[in-house]
């Protein structure tokens, strides 16, 4: 199910809210009612997906069991490696066992035409298997480097990684933020008048923004016609995977404050930044700082020597990109931003940007982010060099015919750069919610809903043949 | 690790969205949840609607009021002014309509038929939507046809998106299958065949229940057509959803195509056929009607194809026939007859044999299917001489 589904809206949460607030606060029953209802959301999808994410939860809550069970270092870390590898195994199956045969055949094929072909097989990739098994890991890593504690019950535990508000797209809010909400939780009119408002503004971002700008980047998915087709096409890119994304991450928020959850902000408008440093504690915070604490300092961070560093940044990021997406393009924006980073960091304090006046510094950060979408939207490496190359002017420059396209489309995307450049990420949002408010609130959603029914093609239809 | 990691991770402090004081709260939440309970009231209120007014297909009225997956609500008579499936489907605005008005009647049993039974039936009709007339009046579906063209009793045991299940789940029981009719027709679109339908589970049964109430929301329809007279007077183009394409017909007009319906027929096909065919025995005669893909049919006629197909549409429809016909069944492939038959109206200007926004064949095309059929059985007697003739054939009669 999607938060921006009919089903969604007007079945799944007023039913699971109502009976939320029906139930005593004290005890375990609301969260028992969290835990299944999330495994419905889930399950809306395909129901088999839901026994292996039980599975999977299954196995990393034995393991945060035996781990806080024993006092033996060799056999806590056994354990762990049990989880890591239980977590790794299944996102490596659904999510990159296709692309690994894929990119080996192809290798194989090259320097051996006759080689024999590996099997690829066709997997229905699991939703959100990449957040829930990273969520997961989190715990039971924090486990053992004793810097938790363990979940107290198995609904606690398995509450939290199905909990339907952020299951799907994040953030990935840890065991360690939540644990003590798991436990006990204060709601309030007021923590849910502020999560109503969260849900209001992230669903109209999704739905007024990113939705309607969707369409103008079409002109990414065939080779290049000109440049400023490809330029409006990555500019209307930019606004939508950062409206979409940070309206999700919004809604999620303001879902989790209706249940008397807080989560942290996962994005801070990330396109105001000034240096791609600056970019990624802004951009997708809770993916970025799951990296840090994970892999990156692991890794021996920048504590082992300038190269160390480079070195440990490079393979963050790369690994990075390779989460978002099975195939080589995300690998080169991966790259892309640790290039950058580590420039960044080799230039220090002289670095050649910051000799510019602020707002030239952000249009330099916001231009390399952008160029970096290019890999990151098209199919295939091909096309995104095609589509480099005419953007920098090195290909056609085109001839755009502005009066055949959709001006409401390049008004949202004009006003969607507006607000990303000049307004404040909505957990920043300086508001009093007071009575009068609820008036742009209703507004807001009921245009969104407007859009969102008008838009959707009966999704009954795709079973009836 | 000594620092907790919140410290670092919620070092943003906390969210600047406050509430102005608790009575104040309570008031925007209040108008809040009842702005959104009325809209959710409202919606649920209006399926008390005409139910011509809520749907403008009668078949997804059908669809969606019977017993899923088994057969349509029974004693049911609908007449409606309607248009196609793609037009839902490609989020088309409502000049692509081919407004026609169509009828809807089912028997007891759920099915689209004006009387008889199967018990008592000549010729037993199952298949998928093209066989139960999705898009076609009573009078007008393949049953009613062939039942006036060869005075035989037909009895229309066909439902939506359904190939050989239903047939099978009718002759599971040995009484049925003692009183088996002597011929037993089984047709399909190409993209049907080799379908296989999902189980109900308990899950599934509440998601398609949920999607039941949610698919004939008055709300989404209010909000579909005033976004499409909004689109329309704003002069904006024309961006077919879902993978539906506007095609241009020689004798003008558009033509509305499903390009997504090249999946090709899987071969376990020819295991489901077989498993019907023992299942039956040599007394009753069994008849594959396999119908073709509008896309495989139309696609290389029309101009100006918008969004063009990604690739040609493919077909599996004549290997399926022959491969069929090796195992001994008796096939009547339309392939070959529906595509010559549009290409020369195409070249004649004359009415297409599928409807311009709908993924179904009009009567037209029904028309020439029972005359092939015909001719493949030489149907006007019944084979062995024996059928229960009778002068009252299912369906009521012409309109025209």
């Amino acid at each position: 199910m999607l938060f921006n589904s009919h089903e969604f809206i007007f079945l799944f949460l007023p039913i699971v809210l109502a009976s939320y607030y029906a139930l005593p606060e004290q005890g375990l029953s609301r969260l028992v009612l969290l835990t299944l209802a999330s495994y419905v959301f889930y399950g809306w999808w395909n129901p088999a997906f839901v026994l292996l994410m039980f599975a999977s939860s299954a196995v990393d809550y034995v393991a945060g069991r035996l781990m806080s069970a024993s006092d033996d270092e060799r056999q806590r870390r056994r354990v762990l490696l049990v989880s890591i590898c239980s977590n790794l195994g299944l996102l490596g199956f659904f999510k990159y066992a296709g692309f690994l045969a894929t990119s080996i055949n192809g290798v194989l094929g090259a320097v051996w035409p006759a080689a024999p072909h590996l099997p690829v097989l066709a997997v229905t990739l699991p939703v959100g298997i990449s957040f829930y098994t990273f969520k997961a890991m989190s715990y039971t890593i924090d486990l053992y480097r004793r810097v938790v504690k363990p979940a107290p019950t198995p609904w606690h535990f398995f509450g939290w990684v199905a909990l339907f508000p952020e299951l799907v797209a994040g953030p990935i809010v840890r065991w360690s933020q939540m644990r003590e909400q798991l436990l006990q939780r204060e709601h309030s009119v007021a923590q849910a008048a502020r999560g109503a408002w969260f849900v209001a503004i992230g669903l109209a971002k999704k739905v007024l923004v990113a939705d309607t700008v969707a369409p103008l980047t079409a002109a990414l998915d065939h080779a290049p016609t000109g440049a400023l087709d490809s330029w409006v096409a990555i500019l209307a890119y930019a606004v939508q995977i950062y409206f979409d994304f940070s309206g999700y991450s919004d809604m999620a928020i303001g879902l989790g404050l209706m249940l008397g959850f807080e989560f942290p902000p996962n994005f801070d408008s990330p396109y105001q930044s000034r240096s791609i440093t600056e970019f990624w504690r802004r951009w997708h915070i809770s993916l970025s700082t799951w990296l840090r604490d994970y892999l990156y300092i692991p890794l021996g961070g920048n504590r082992r020597g300038t190269w160390m560093t480079y070195r440990n940044l490079m393979i963050t990021m790369l690994l990075g990109g390779l989460w978002h997406g099975a195939s080589w393009t995300f690998v080169v924006w991966g790259a892309w931003h640790g290039l950058l980073l580590s420039l960044e960091r080799a230039f220090g304090l002289s670095h050649p940007l910051r000799r510019l006046p602020p707002p030239l510094q952000t249009a330099a950060t916001f231009f390399l982010v952008v160029l970096g979408w290019v890999p990151f939207r098209v199919a295939d490496i091909g096309l995104a060099g095609a589509h480099l190359a005419t953007l920098l002017g090195f290909g056609e420059h085109g001839s755009l015919a502005l009066g055949a396209l959709p001006w409401p489309q390049l008004a949202m995307t004009a006003a969607g750069l507006a607000i990303a450049f000049l307004a404040r990420e909505t957990w920043h949002m300086e508001v009093r919610l007071q009575a009068a408010y609820a008036i742009p609130v209703c507004a807001l959603l009921l245009l969104s809903l407007f859009f969102l029914l008008g838009g959707s093609a009966s999704p009954f239809l795709y079973f009836q043949f | 690790m000594a620092e907790p990691l919140e410290d670092r991770y919620f070092g943003r402090g906390p969210s600047r969205v406050a509430v102005a004081g608790p009575r104040q709260a309570r008031a925007f939440l209040l108008a809040v949840a009842a702005v959104w309970a009325a809209l959710i009231a409202g919606d649920l209120a209006g399926r008390l609607l005409p139910a011509s007014w809520l749907y403008n297909r009668g078949m997804d009225y059908l669809v969606l009021h019977g017993d899923p997956g088994r057969s349509y609500p029974a004693s049911l008579h609908l007449e409606l002014d309607e248009c196609g499936d793609l037009l839902r489907i490609g989020r088309l605005p409502p000049r692509f309509c081919e407004q026609r008005r169509a009828s809807y009647t089912t028997d007891e049993r759920g099915y689209r038929n004006a009387g008889g039974s199967p018990a008592t039936a000549d010729v037993l009709v199952f298949g998928d939507s093209f066989m139960a007339g999705g898009g076609l009046s009573d009078h007008q579906t393949f049953t009613a046809q062939f039942a006036r063209r060869t005075g035989l009793k037909v009895y229309n045991h066909s439902y939506s998106g359904s190939f050989m299940e239903m047939a099978w789940a009718y002759f599971a029981s040995a009484d049925r299958l003692a009183g088996a009719p002597l011929r037993v027709i089984v047709g399909a679109v190409e993209k049907t065949l080799g379908e296989k339908r999902k189980e109900p589970s308990a899950l599934r049964s509440v998601s398609r229940w949920a999607r039941r109430l949610l698919d004939a929301s008055p709300l989404a329809l209010a909000s579909r057509a005033s976004l499409g007279v909004l689109r329309e007077s704003l002069r904006l183009p024309v961006e077919p959803a879902n993978g539906v394409s506007i095609g241009r017909l020689a004798r003008g007009g558009t033509m509305v195509l499903d390009l997504r319906a090249r999946r090709p027929a899987q071969m376990t096909v020819i295991d489901d056929v077989m498993k019907l065919r023992s299942m039956l025995g040599s007394r009753t005669e069994l008849v594959m009607l396999l119908v073709p893909n509008k896309a495989d049919v139309y696609a290389t006629l029309l101009s100006d194809l918008t969004p063009p197909p990604a690739a040609p549409p493919e077909s599996r429809l004549d290997a399926l026939a022959a491969a069929l016909a090796a195992h001994g069944v008796k096939v009547v492939n339309l392939r070959p007859l529906m595509r010559a038959e549009a290409a020369r109206r195409e070249k004649a200007g004359n009415r297409p044999t599928y409807w311009l926004d709908d993924s179904h064949w009009n009567e037209a095309g029904v028309a020439l299917a029972v005359d092939e059929v015909v001719r493949a059985i030489g149907a006007s007697t019944p084979p062995e001489g024996g059928g229960r003739r009778a002068a009252a054939a299912s369906g009521p009669a012409p309109a025209d």
